[in-house]
């Protein structure tokens, strides 16, 4: 396009735009409408993040990274309380954000792949069962797991594919957008069965992945081909819909319904997980087709 | 000139510690924050850690600090040197005696400064106690509103830093806080000082949120009741109304009704604006709807109403955040009365709606070589089984309001309007019985109460105080014993 910035990030810019612009002009059919701004608001944040960290240098970037993933995680700590007593664990997760974001800086997979089952999920486990009081343990223990699973595991993802091409996180971004939009649209509970759901989301996304492809040749900036980008939309509309899942089942179980939620709070959860929940599956994704 | 190195440090304090650390470490949000006053007030605050004071003068404007202090007691804060540098010089505060000598009064240098025109941050809980509990309100801050009438009192509520830095804790741990603040006023002088406590202290436990849910046991689902019956559409919403609010006031309600949701706490009864909030999608089973026309006179849309209230039912059932959910209408009694009256040709006994049940929780699907019969005769149940667009619960308590026909009629007649084809007194006869019979059949199946009322010059307060009671009755029946709740009792 002749701009000092890649394509892949004005498409990016233009893709968030465009999510904005939609969300604005349904929100007045009220129901879960209403929520489409903030969320497309949340995307121009993310949107920033992805391209801060697809065009600065890692030690400028990761920093930043690594400001979400302490934030993420406070938030999600203060939505899904622990027992009073597991405030060393909690300690330990923000402290393990630099050991876990090292590796990432290096873009030393191997070291990536030892540190994170070795510190988090060795651990955490033991920091959370010294006392004597265990009532409780494995609720809490399934707590602190999955925040960190969500917000250091995925999260990290980011900052490795910061390794692979200028283009792989816009790309990742725009995916991710064209996943998360039409189950957005049509709101949590499609006609049909939950596999009929999933079906629908995927073929949609992946339809709109190729259509993207063949017009706009986005595909073009990491190598891949229509097809390609097709099912690669299609992976992360299947990793969007469970991060959905998940996020509903801790929802309920924390009792983030219709009340809470009138109370402004919990929204959090929706918006970021399935936006980190994606990345190792799109990670993935990129290593199998080469 | 002490006092203006102490301004001088008193801000540099706050830009470069006190403000990063509450916006950037622990992230506070406030609720409502444009409520604090321009003026002097008194700003008054659960209190469970020593952040408290910090957040609470983040409510102020930036240039604001010099002229509030958050009150601090001597003895602890002025134990150490550090001590009393951090709390008296950077933090502002202004100390008062616990446990003052005879005839001295500790609020004299507060009144002082109010009368200045500063503000104030009180913890009239004395101290900070035990983390997430609110501690009764010392008779302190009666006296100050009585010795200052006028005096604007801010309530905040703050979770949140009970979890970061509570009473013996030594590390804090970042999570979020939330402040939320209530609305400033001011308190009558001529009560006393403990009455003028327990209203501050009401005013700020009424800005707490619902208390996030600690791992462990969950609570029980919330009691339902459906106020249902072939009434006046007002005496209705009244009834339904008038129960929200007073079961409100004794734990969390919701009530549901057509396009209204509403959320009752306390005296608190807040309407959703913009109708229903959480809309799940009414246009798919309006459209099934009006495909296999179902409903009759109801027509589509009244089916797409009753899918997506359903929705929101369940959702709240799910949640069990609510104590109470109050329903105008009930779609289970709905959707079975209509197969009722077409199904059974309004033949039916206690056995059949077994099947319907079945069909409609959709433990069963309906056998395809019946879909024929039931497409023509009950769609709504063919619907609802085959696209899974609902599970319509039971109430605890189902409430039938019965009126005589012209009484209804009459009232029809006085809102003006022309009457619809359906609104004669024989139908209207024939819905109640329906209504009835149906309830009774369906009482035979699920684990519900019925109350069955003739309304002829009873108010909504009548019928409402009559229903609590019910609902009561049935809450205190349902609740488990303590043999039920220790799983070695039940089972030694």
């Amino acid at each position: 396009m002749g701009l000092p910035v890649p394509d892949s990030i004005v498409f990016l810019a233009i893709a968030v735009a465009v999510v904005g612009f939609i969300s604005l002009a349904v929100r007045g059919r009220g129901g879960r409408f209403r929520t489409l701004p903030m969320w497309a608001g949340f995307w121009i944040g993310f949107g920033l993040l992805l391209m801060i960290l697809s065009l600065a240098p890692r030690w400028a970037s990761l920093p930043l990274l690594a400001a979400v993933m302490f934030a993420s995680l406070r938030t999600y700590f203060f939505v899904a309380p622990m027992r009073l007593k597991d405030r060393y664990s909690v300690l330990l997760a923000y402290a393990t954000i630099p050991l876990i974001l090292w590796p990432v800086y290096l873009g030393n997979v191997e070291l990536f792949f030892n540190v994170v089952p070795v510190t988090l999920f060795l651990v955490f486990p033991a920091v959370f069962s010294i006392g004597h009081d265990h009532s409780g343990l494995l609720d809490s223990m399934g707590r602190g797991m999955l925040g960190v699973v969500f917000f250091l595991y995925c999260g990290a993802y980011l900052g490795l594919m910061t390794h692979l091409d200028q283009d792989v996180l816009p790309l990742f971004g725009i995916l991710v957008l064209a996943a998360e939009l039409p189950q957005r649209m049509a709101g949590g509970r499609l006609p049909g069965r939950f596999l009929g759901r999933l079906v629908l989301g995927v073929l949609v996304a992946g339809a709109i992945g190729y259509l993207m492809a063949r017009q706009f040749g986005v595909g073009d900036w990491v190598g891949l081909n229509a097809n390609q980008v097709a099912l690669g939309a299609a992976f992360i509309s299947l990793a969007v819909t469970a991060a959905h899942l998940v996020t509903n089942g801790i929802a309920s179980d924390l009792e983030m319904n219709a009340p809470s939620t009138l109370m402004g709070r919990g929204v959090f959860l929706g918006r970021i997980v399935p936006a980190v929940y994606a990345a190792p599956f799109f990670y993935y994704f990129l290593i199998l087709v080469g | 000139m002490k006092r203006f190195f102490q301004i001088i440090g008193l801000y540099l304090f706050h830009a470069l510690f006190v403000r990063p650390v509450v916006f950037f470490v622990v992230g506070t949000r406030y609720r409502r924050r444009h409520l604090v006053p321009g003026g002097p007030c008194i700003v008054v605050a659960n209190h469970n850690s020593h952040l408290d004071a910090g957040v609470l003068m983040t409510l102020f404007p930036f240039w604001r600090l010099h002229r509030v202090h958050p009150v601090a007691a001597a003895d602890y804060f002025g134990e150490t040197m550090f001590m009393r540098l951090v709390a008296m010089t950077l933090m502002n505060a202004m100390p008062i005696a616990r446990t003052p000598a005879p005839g001295e009064d500790p609020l004299a240098p507060i009144k002082q400064a109010i009368a200045r025109g500063d503000s104030m941050i009180f913890f009239p809980e004395g101290s900070r106690g035990k983390a997430g509990v609110v501690s009764p309100f010392r008779t302190g801050i009666g006296r100050l509103v009585k010795d200052c009438p006028g005096l604007l009192v801010l309530p905040v509520f703050m979770s949140g830093p009970e979890r970061i830095w509570a009473r013996g804790q030594t590390v804090p741990v970042p999570v979020n806080i939330h402040a939320n603040v209530g609305r400033p006023r001011s308190y009558d002088p001529a009560l006393e000082a403990r009455q003028i406590a327990e209203q501050v202290r009401e005013d700020v436990l009424a800005l707490a949120p619902p208390p996030p849910a600690p791992p462990g046991r969950k609570s029980d689902p919330p009691l339902r009741v459906s106020i249902c019956g072939v009434v006046g559409r007002e005496l209705r919403r009244d009834v339904f109304m008038e129960v929200t609010r007073r079961l409100g006031r004794l734990q969390p309600t919701v009530g549901l009704a057509d396009r209204l949701v509403m959320r009752a706490e306390g005296d608190l009864l807040n309407e959703a604006g913009g109708g229903i909030p959480l809309a799940y999608g009414r246009a798919w089973p309006t459209f099934l709807a009006g495909l296999f026309r179902t409903g009759g006179w109801f027509k589509g849309s009244s089916f797409g109403d009753m899918i997506e209230r359903t929705h929101l039912s369940e959702a709240l059932g799910d949640g069990r955040s609510c104590r109470y959910v109050v329903e105008e209408g009930n779609a289970l009694l709905d959707v079975l009365s209509w197969a009722k009256a077409d199904f059974y040709q309004g033949r039916m006994d206690e056995k059949e709606p077994q099947h319907l049940l079945r069909y409609i929780s959709g433990k069963k699907r309906i056998p395809p070589g019946n879909w024929w019969t039931f497409i023509r005769k009950a769609p709504e149940v063919w619907l609802i089984n085959l696209f899974h667009l609902a599970r319509p619960p039971a109430p605890d308590l189902l409430v039938l309001l019965r009126q005589q026909p012209e009484q209804i009629l009459a009232g029809l007649r006085t809102r003006g309007g022309e009457l619809r084809g359906f609104e004669n007194p024989a139908f209207l006869a024939e819905l109640q019985d329906t209504f009835g019979e149906v309830a009774q059949a369906l009482r035979g199946r699920v684990r519900m109460k019925v109350l069955d009322m003739t309304v002829e010059s009873q108010g909504p307060e009548e019928i409402a105080s009559r229903i609590l009671e019910e609902a009561l009755a049935v809450q205190a029946a349902g609740e488990p014993s303590e043999q039920d709740r220790d799983p070695e009792m039940a089972n030694p």
